[in-house]
């Protein structure tokens, strides 16, 4: 709760002193990978700096201080998830679990969740993730070993794409019955 | 009430106006624009009322070097502003500690400035190694694994420039000596260089700008805009160390088109030249001086501090440098270099008009030279002929030039304190020329048009050896790249011909002016077309009109010619826009345009169907994926993503090649695009001299010695991580034809002295080692032939700009099918077709063709009977003869045909050239030329600058006679242009059970893929909780 206590207290000061014309927007960064029987989503969202975030902060502030991280988690959850839609040739999906982790931008002014959400990825032709917010909103997907991916025409995978409205990847129509096992990062590189 | 609104009013606009900011950037509309532009989302952005700047967020380097956190973009405030509307022209400007960088950790805003005093961006991080290559040397200079660097760029209202505070801090528990070794030291780390333990080193600091291809570099003195060669000359003035040798200038700026850069650094205590002044003698020294030990491919070098001979722990030291950004000429940078000083100044300023029309000349360049008549300062006219600048008091002279006009004499004038300085020019005009151009077939086609002129020879200028003479060095007489007047090539023969003006039309007409005089107007349309030549007098003030026909030499029936490797503006070191090389592409009879600049995905297309060459000419996306010491590898086709700034996302820093092929085959449009080893026997920047490989095995060894020891050291340069997933290798580019062969010692040796072993006339060269010094590209593929290992041999030009430069030569033909060479008889899938089933010739003008029967280059052909016959053909125009066919079967013994050609044929020949294996073999023909292509293509007058010339710059005083680069026998590297073309294979296939490599297969690793992306649910559980 100290963290907290001391992200909001200094999100609050930084947030409050003199605006002089500008403002940091909204990020929200959307990693999609696409197992074999799953997609796990890994969303990170800040708030924009000034009113958004001071909405944010005065919502927390309006909960009693023993709630005040569930409810910092659960707003900036769904600011992070609110404009985002997942669905599969145009059926909606609905996540299978919600974690969600939540702090302090390294430079302290704004709030930041980071959350991971699955869902179950049923057979059909085309994986539509669409934002109502394509302005604010990065992509980046990857394929973990799913064979469900059509990888000929895909976009490259782990790379950003920003400005988009629509993030579309073609899929094998059948589905397939095995989840992918995840694995570990490259290795580091070292001086002799 | 007006105290009230004016209250309200001071309310509403925040109070005091607020000028300057940092910010991280959040959407591309804050970037910058240009054609060197690559700042994005997450970079940082610092702003003021008159200049932006893009710092990039750390982590691997995006485009030009290893790291992030360099500052990548910066331009004027446009009027409007907007990424669209931005003018960046620079690569990239980094401190430089040596050849430490900083390895940022972080990149953030430590001032923002909200209070209206300062924003500043701060780069923190430990030190990487610019080049691995010179990794003993950062270690015994530098050892930066014990210290802090930290770059602030602090930006003021109102000001042009951005100041750079550099900090360097000891993180160790006890002192830190720089140099951090003495030179024993350094020997028993392995620097085991004769001569080390007898010198005092030194560790310069200071900033490494890259500022673009488009800016032409500026010192002021007796360099001028000649700042490369300059850098050269002052190393055999070299004081010695602990100097480290090159130039010394007051302040380095540049002039572009629309955006200029500069840089300075104030008075100091800790000023890098004054404290080593004898060591740069016969150089002007200020308290502002700085070093320039090279400018090399973009890449300089500016050293001005030198750090305390120790550093406790804990302690620090710092120095400022200034970064200015002008307007687009040298004087815009000049006189905020003037003001920073504090130093007095008077104003010059003036107009300049026709002399017979009496009309402004817009963008003439005035320079204004001291009394030692040195180019000072570089002022440009605007749209109504004027210019103006300050100049410090004294007495000066100018002279203006323009590309279409005779320069001025040098006109004397004064500056005084505070007084204004006016001058008017009459500039005598320039002679205008339009000509039509039609093909054999009347249509109006893209040709080059040329103006030959012939100097009359001069007396008491240097030389320079060109062939078996000496020439007079053209930079002496014909043109002052001091003044920044453009280089004229040269015949390189003795002839006295030079090449005034070039011209790469789209259809055949120009309408231009010149500068007047008598020339030869010479048209041209690649190697398939002869020569037309016309006698011209241009007057000035005079029109001359001319319509003029090409003729054909010979045809090629189904085959196109290509080039895999041209480069354009969006490459750090070329700014020749897109439309002009491709018009250049289709004026020497290229058909197909393959874009490659340096680690940004490009398209043609788009400029070709607006140019109108869509009949001439087909465009393929590609890239040279360029790193700064494992070579560079073109791919394409590629996809372009229009939402990367540099057209598409890969790393290649600290990146095995596998792993590089894999990505740049991730990002070909069907996952099956061609990966090309470009200029693989070129130090420094070819994949072959990196991994060391044996042109014997065509596999890695382990070099020794001073080879060894400027290997690089990365886990990605081992030799078991040498991938041959590649499809296809340059034999030839661009003009090195020295490149193409080992090297074999000249008949009789040149002077000595010579590196041992002593070498033998008429033998290859070879190092203590017994490895050839300088190993042939075509010796290595033969080999990779003998083993199975089938990369399709290419011929391109790297041409980064076009006169001098000129794209198509060399160039690869390629064979799309009989009767489809015509516009719209090909598709791009063809193009690659061709090169996967290597129907190629690798030629620089002449057309070599081969069968054994109705098979064809690049096929494989069972044997009958009791051998095959080649049947060799070759045709040529007749600037291009040829005189001499070898036949090669084996990558080992003497080739198996290799006679001279009746000098009657030189344009026509054919032969069969029969052979009777015992076993499966290959089959390659090569013809070579003896006659000067010139004017089609011009020679390599000046020996080209690679990166053995910093290392050798900054090892002056070492005895480095035992590394081929040092040695006095080597390759020639400035000649005319000869014909040459070499064949891909034909496969005999003896026994009728398929080729059968005639020695042990080379073994081909798979591809490598891109390491997995991060699993994101392994992301998560690792970010840290936030305990309730």
């Amino acid at each position: 709760m100290r963290g907290v206590a001391l992200a909001i207290a200094v999100a609050t000061a930084l947030a409050a002193g003199p605006a002089w014309g500008h403002s940091f927007p909204a990020v929200r960064t959307v990693v999609v990978q696409v197992e074999g029987c799953e997609v796990a989503v890994l969303v990170g969202y800040r708030p924009g700096t000034g009113e958004a975030t001071d909405t944010v902060l005065a919502r927390v502030a309006s909960q009693p201080k023993s709630k005040g991280r569930d409810a910092l988690e659960s707003i900036l959850t769904g600011a992070a998830l609110a404009s985002l839609t997942f669905s599969v040739d145009g059926r909606r999906l609905v996540p299978t679990s919600v974690r969600a982790k939540v702090g302090v931008e390294p430079t302290g002014v704004r709030p930041m969740v980071v959350v991971l959400v699955t869902y179950e990825l049923p057979p059909g032709h085309k994986l539509a993730i669409t934002t109502a917010d394509p302005r604010t909103t990065r992509f980046s997907w990857s394929d973990r070993a799913s064979h469900r991916v059509d990888l000929v025409g895909a976009p490259t995978q782990g790379q950003w794409y920003d400005g988009v409205a629509s993030f579309l990847l073609s899929l094998s129509p059948k589905g397939d019955s095995t989840c992918a096992a995840p694995s570990s990062s490259p290795p580091s590189r070292s001086r002799p | 009430m007006t105290l009230a609104l004016l209250a309200v009013l001071a309310a509403c606009s925040g109070g005091k106006p607020v000028q300057v900011r940092a910010q991280v950037i959040g959407s591309l509309e804050e970037t910058i624009g240009g054609p060197h532009a690559i700042g994005t989302i997450g970079d940082l952005l610092l702003e003021n009322d008159k200049v932006r700047l893009i710092i990039a967020q750390p982590g691997t380097g995006r485009v030009n070097t290893s790291y992030g956190g360099s500052l990548v973009d910066a331009d004027l405030v446009r009027v409007g502003g907007g990424s669209a509307r931005g003018n960046d022209e620079l690569a990239e400007l980094l401190p430089g500690f040596a050849f430490t960088v900083i390895d940022p950790t972080s990149v953030v805003v430590t001032h923002d400035g909200s209070q209206g005093d300062y924003a500043e961006v701060t780069v923190t991080g430990g030190g990487g190694d610019l080049l691995q290559m010179v990794y003993l040397l950062n270690t015994g200079l530098v050892y930066p694994e014990t210290l802090q660097f930290k770059n602030a760029y602090r930006l003021y209202p109102g000001k042009q420039y951005v100041e750079i505070e550099t900090t360097v801090i000891n993180t160790g528990n006890g002192a830190h000596p720089f140099p951090y070794l003495d030179p024993t030291q350094l020997k028993d780390l392995g620097f085991d260089v004769p001569g080390i333990e007898n010198i005092q080193l030194s560790v310069p600091m200071g900033q490494l700008p890259l500022l673009g291809g488009e800016q032409n570099l500026f010192a002021p003195g007796r360099a001028g805009f000649n700042v490369q060669y300059a850098i050269e000359d002052t190393y055999p003035l070299a004081g010695g160390f602990p100097a480290f040798p090159g130039m010394v200038t007051d302040f380095l700026a540049s002039r572009g088109k629309g955006v200029s850069y500069g840089l300075t650094m104030p008075k100091s205590d800790v000023n890098y030249v004054n404290k080593f002044a004898s060591g740069y003698p016969g150089q002007t020294i200020t308290p502002y001086s700085m070093l320039m030990p090279f400018t090399y491919a973009g890449v300089s070098a500016v050293y001005m501090a030198n750090p305390p001979s120790m550093l406790a722990p804990g302690a620090q030291f710092s120095f400022k440098s200034d970064f200015v950004i002008g307007k687009g000429d040298v004087a815009s940078v000049a006189d905020v270099i003037y003001d920073l000083r504090g130093q007095e100044t008077g104003t010059f300023g003036g107009r300049v008009v026709d002399s017979h029309s009496g009309a402004p000349v817009t963008n003439a360049s005035v320079i204004v030279l001291d009394a030692m008549d040195h180019p000072v300062d570089q002022l440009e006219t605007d749209t109504t002929g004027q210019f103006l600048g300050h100049l410090p008091p004294g007495n000066y002279s100018y002279r203006v030039l323009a590309d279409d006009r005779l320069t001025t004499a040098p006109i004397a004038f004064a500056i005084t304190a505070n007084q204004q300085t006016g001058v008017f020019v009459a500039f005598e005009p320039p002679a205008s020329i339009s000509i039509a151009v039609l093909d054999e077939q009347s249509r109006a086609a893209p040709v080059k048009i040329q103006l030959i002129g012939s100097y009359a020879t001069p007396s008491g200028v240097p030389t320079l050896p060109c062939q078996d003479k000496q020439c007079p060095d053209p930079r002496d007489f014909l043109y002052s790249l001091a003044l920044g007047e453009r280089k004229r090539p040269t015949a390189f023969d003795g002839s006295m011909r030079f090449v005034e003006n070039a011209w790469w039309t789209k259809d055949g007409r120009l309408s231009a002016n010149v500068r007047p005089g008598k020339y030869d107007l010479v048209i041209t349309r690649g190697p398939e077309y002869e020569i037309t030549t016309v006698p011209v007098d241009l007057q000035p003030g005079q029109f001359v009109a001319q319509e003029l026909r090409l003729t054909r030499a010979y045809s090629s029936d189904g085959w196109i010619a290509g080039d895999f490797h041209i480069h354009a503006q969006p490459s750090t070191d070329s700014g020749l826009p897109i439309d002009e090389r491709v018009i250049s592409c289709a004026a020497e009879g290229l058909e197909v345009a393959t874009a490659t600049d340096h680690n940004y995905i490009t398209d043609y297309a788009p400029v070709i169907a607006s140019s109108g060459l869509d009949p001439w000419l087909l465009g393929i996306p590609g890239m040279e994926l360029t790193t700064f010491e494992m070579g560079h590898f073109n791919a394409y086709p590629l996809k372009v993503d229009a939402g990367s700034t540099r057209g598409g996302e890969f790393t290649w820093a600290g990146r095995t090649p596998g792993d590089i092929f894999g990505q740049l085959r991730a990002l070909s449009t069907d996952g099956q695009g061609i990966v090309q080893v470009n200029h693989p026997r070129q130090a420094v920047l070819g994949y072959f001299a990196q991994f060391f490989i044996d042109a014997a095995t065509a596999e890695p060894y382990t070099p020794t010695g001073l080879l060894g020891i400027f290997a690089p050291y990365g886990n990605e340069f081992k030799p078991d991580k040498y991938s041959q997933d590649y499809d296809a290798v340059e034999l030839l580019t661009g003009r090195r034809l020295e490149d193409v062969h080992t090297f074999i010692a000249p008949t009789p040796l040149p002077p000595g002295p010579f590196p041992d072993p002593q070498p033998v006339a008429g033998q290859v060269v070879v190092g203590k080692d017994g490895h050839p010094s300088f190993p042939g590209v075509v010796e290595t593929w033969m080999t990779m032939l003998d083993r199975g290992r089938v990369a399709t041999g290419m011929g391109t030009s790297d041409s980064h700009h076009t006169l001098g430069d000129e794209p198509g030569y060399a160039r690869t033909l390629l064979f799309v099918g009989s009767g489809r060479d015509v516009p719209g008889g090909y598709a791009r899938a063809d193009v690659i077709d061709a090169i996967k089933k290597h129907h190629a010739i690798v030629t620089n003008a002449p057309f070599l063709d081969m069968h054994v029967g109705t098979a064809m280059i690049g096929d494989t052909v069972k044997m009958t009977g009791g051998g095959v016959d080649v049947a060799i053909s070759v045709k040529a125009p007749s600037w291009a003869k040829v005189t001499r066919l070898v036949v090669y079967t084996s990558s080992t013994g003497a080739p198996a045909y290799d006679q001279p050609i009746p000098a009657t044929m030189g344009t026509s020949y054919a032969t069969t050239v029969h052979l009777t294996p015992t076993a499966d073999e290959w089959v390659v023909a090569e013809v070579y030329g003896t006659d000067n292509m010139f004017p089609v293509l011009t020679p390599t007058e000046f020996p080209p600058l690679d990166a053995t010339v910093i290392i050798k710059a900054l090892s002056s005083g070492l005895d480095l006679s035992s590394l081929p680069i040092a040695s006095n026998l080597k390759p020639e590297r400035t000649h005319y242009s000869r014909p040459y073309a070499i064949t891909n294979p034909i496969w005999i296939d003896t026994d009728g059970n398929g080729f059968t490599p005639p020695k042990p297969a080379l073994k081909r690793t798979t591809i490598t893929k891109s390491p997995p992306l991060p699993d994101v649910r392994a992301q998560f559980d690792s970010l840290p909780e936030i305990t309730p």
